[in-house]
This record gives structure tokens, sequence and C-alpha cells, in this order.
């Protein structure tokens, strides 16, 4: 069941997030969406979760609205904005994501997806940047989610922890979309690319086709200068 | 929303200051000064550990939550909205038992306190059930302000609430003290413990301040 957005607009009062929206992620693909800062990437992540809901157009998650597919469990989040609770353990936050979303997953289990053994007993809040985007990994594999929505995932991890939190989504196999500005990992690890500028889609799709013969740096240049004229 | 209260109370059990201010602070005073006060001392240090715990024990973490983006991190779960609500409330009132449980134990094995066995369940019922307004307020509070500033807000409501009750002083300071839920609870715990039938208007008064609370909640959460 893909996960769709249709003609979607949203604003924040008199300011346009984004302006008729349009693009679809297959079952069991990965979508990037590249934007550079305050180009609606985030927006679209809240609208694809229910947490906003469109001012037009349509959005559907799995088959359905995005607000039923998070009830339901059936989608794993990892919010840029999504911190972590104070004074909790990594093991408290695991354990309560697993019960939220059923028990699908063992607490070892999810230790280990996220690379937490040695730090399980730790609060969260003495974690590393990197740490702490691993325990929102963890809850966000908690409920073994059809679809994964990662919000700038790899924000504060070095080069290895990144190659390992990709070697581990991929391995799951799930769908996933991600929003982030790192090139290279929108080129390496995405089936598709939405390139997002000022609210709009301005281009869509494979890796290859969105870099042309030029790579895909220059080419994000080329399309948001086409917006700024 | 077993697992999410759960949750919440052993987050909060965790925090050594919210454990120093809401059980030692109770205990140390009423060693030093209310020792000798028999069962008055022993309800309204349990009064400060109840009202302190259901204040602060939910509205803080809201407001923390808010500040720091796991509320939102949250509400990108099966967890619905009113099931967060509700646990945190329960888990407010729930923070009341650590507090009033060893205020009543030094109570009873320092300064030899002696009830019924039916005067301990009602004052521990009244106790949970008077702890609600607080709750209420508590969360609202959270709702209403974000990170530290919560914390000010809630520690500046508790101590004028106890100060202006007479829970600290033993003495209430306005003419109106049946109008303060802590005056309130107080009045009926003493008489709980001296074996008397409690009278009606502490019973209203927090009734009231339940009502109010809860309706400040919902109206706060409905905009959110």
């Amino acid at each position: 069941m893909e996960t769709t957005f249709d003609r979607v607009s949203y604003s924040y009062g008199r300011v346009r997030a984004l302006t008729e929206v349009s693009f679809a992620v297959p079952a069991g693909r990965t979508v990037a969406l590249l934007g550079a800062n305050g180009a609606g990437k985030s927006t679209t992540v809240d609208l694809m979760l229910g947490l906003r809901r469109p001012d037009s157009g349509r959005v559907t998650v799995l088959g359905g609205a995005p607000a039923a597919a998070v009830r339901k469990g059936r989608v794993g989040v990892m919010l840029q904005t999504g911190g972590l609770p104070q004074d909790a353990t990594v093991t408290d936050v695991v354990d309560l994501a697993r019960r939220l979303y059923g028990n699908r997953r063992s607490r070892k289990e999810i230790l280990e997806l996220g690379g937490l053994q040695e730090v399980a007993r730790r609060k969260v809040d003495a974690l590393s940047g990197g740490q702490a985007q691993r325990v929102r990994f963890a809850v966000a594999m908690a409920g073994r989610p059809d679809l994964l929505f990662l919000d700038e995932p790899t924000v504060a991890m070095d080069f290895r922890a990144r190659r390992r939190f990709w070697q581990s989504v991929k391995a799951e196999g799930n769908t996933v979309v991600f929003a982030t500005h790192y090139l290279d990992e929108a080129d390496e690890y995405a089936d598709r690319v939405v390139v997002i500028d000022k609210g709009r889609v301005v281009a869509e799709g494979t890796p290859a086709e969105i870099r042309g013969d030029h790579g895909l740096e220059e080419a994000l240049f080329a399309l948001t200068a086409e917006e700024d004229q | 929303m077993t697992a999410f209260i759960r949750f919440e109370v052993v987050r909060t059990l965790r925090n050594v200051r919210y454990l120093a201010f809401l059980i030692v602070m109770p205990v140390v005073f009423y060693l030093v000064w209310g020792r000798t006060g028999g069962p008055a001392a022993m309800v309204a240090m349990s009064v400060w550990a109840a009202c302190g715990a259901a204040l602060l024990g939910s509205g803080n973490t809201i407001a923390e939550d808010r500040f720091t983006g796991w509320l939102r991190q949250l509400r990108a779960t099966p967890l619905s909205n009113p099931a967060w609500l509700g646990g945190k409330i329960i888990q407010g009132v729930l923070m009341v038992i650590p507090g009033v449980l060893v205020v009543s134990l030094v109570a009873v094995f320092v300064g030899h306190v002696h009830l019924e066995p039916g005067q301990w369940v009602a004052l521990a019922v009244l106790m949970l059930l008077g702890a609600l307004p607080f709750a209420l307020i508590g969360v609202f509070g959270g709702m209403l302000f974000k990170g530290k500033t919560a914390m000010v807000a809630l520690m500046l409501v508790f101590f004028a609430l106890m100060f202006l009750s007479g829970v600290i002083g033993g003495q209430a300071l306005v003419s109106w003290p049946v109008l303060l839920p802590t005056y309130d609870l107080m009045s009926a715990g003493a008489q709980i413990t001296r074996g008397v039938a409690l009278d009606g208007r502490y019973l209203v008064g927090l009734g009231a301040w339940t009502v109010v609370g809860g309706v400040a909640v919902l109206l706060r959460w409905r905009r959110a």
C-alpha cells in the first residue's frame, strides 16, 4: 500500500510552508526528501504522521489516514525535534516503546538493533548526541513498523555510526521516508529522491535521474536557483 | 496506558532532587518541629508531600517534555492523546504515595503516632483522592508553561498554598482558608485522625478545586 501526497498545501498562519506538493512512496522503497533548511521537509513529515492536517489536498499513509496508521503502530518515527525523556534510562525508554507497540520485539533485540547494550542502564540525559540518535532509532524500530519516517536521522553521528545506521535500516527492509540535507546519503541509500524547495516539489526521480551528468550537488544548485529567479 | 503510567512513575522516582524535596524535606520537618505534634503534624507533612508530589510530579515533566520534544515523539506512537492525558493525571496522584507513606512510617516509629486501621485506610484514601485537584493544577501548569518556567510557577503555587493555608507555620495566613485545597485536605485529615465525622465543607472545597482544575486542563488541552 502506497503512501501518497496529493496536491497538499499547508500554511503556518500567513506563511505558506507547502504548495500543492504531490509525490508517492511505493511499498518497500526508500524515498529521500531533500532540501535546504526551511524547505518544507519537516512539515511534510508532520503531515505524514497526522501531527498536522493539510489546508488542502490529501495525505494517505499505507493506504489510509496518517493518524490511523500511527495509532495502529504501523509507523516508526525518528523525529529531528523528538527529544528524549529526562531522568529515564535507555532501558526505561526501550521498555516503554516495546509496550506501546505491543511487545513486537524483545528488549534485547531492540538494544542490539540500536547498538545500545553498553549504555542500557545509563540515563538518556548522559548520552552523547550519536547515542541519543541511536535511542531514537531503537524507539522507531520497536514495533516492527511497515513504514519508517526518519527526519534528519544521522545528524549527530560520525561516519562509522552513519554507515552502521543505514546498514541496520536497510537490513529491516521497511518502506522508508527520510528527510535529509546530506546529498551523499540521499544518493547512496534512496531509491527515489524528492527535492523540495520553498515548499514546492521541484524535482522527483531516482538519484541518477536527479543528478544527471553533473552530480547531485550541482543539480540541486540548479534546481533551487531556478526557483530563486 | 498502564505501561505509560509505570514509565512516568519510575522516571520521576529516578529524579533525586524531586525525592529530596518531596520525601526527605517533609520527613526532616516532621522530625525537627513535628515529632511532638502528634497526628496533626503528621497530617500537615503528609499534605506537603501529597500536594508537592501531585503538583510537580506530572506538571514538571509535561513542561520538560514539551520543551525537549519528547511529547512530540510520543504523539507519533500508538499512545492516544486521551491516554496520555489520563496517564499524566493518574501519575500525579500515584506520586503522592511514597512521600505520604514515609512520613506516616516516621510518625509511627519516631513520633509514636497511633491510629486505628480504619483511620489509616481513610487517611490514605483521603490523601490519594485529595491529591487529584493538585494533580490537575500541575498538569494545567505543565501545559501552560514550557521548560523550567513551569517548575518555577508550580513551586510558587506550592509555597503559596503551604503558607496561606498554614501547612507551614501551623496557622492560616488568610481569613478564608477553607477556600484553599491544602487547608481542606489538612483539616479533613486531622478530623480523621481525631476520629470525628468529616466536615462536608472540606470535601466540597476539594471537589470544587477538582472541577476547576479539570475544566482548566480540558480547555487547555483542546487548545493545544
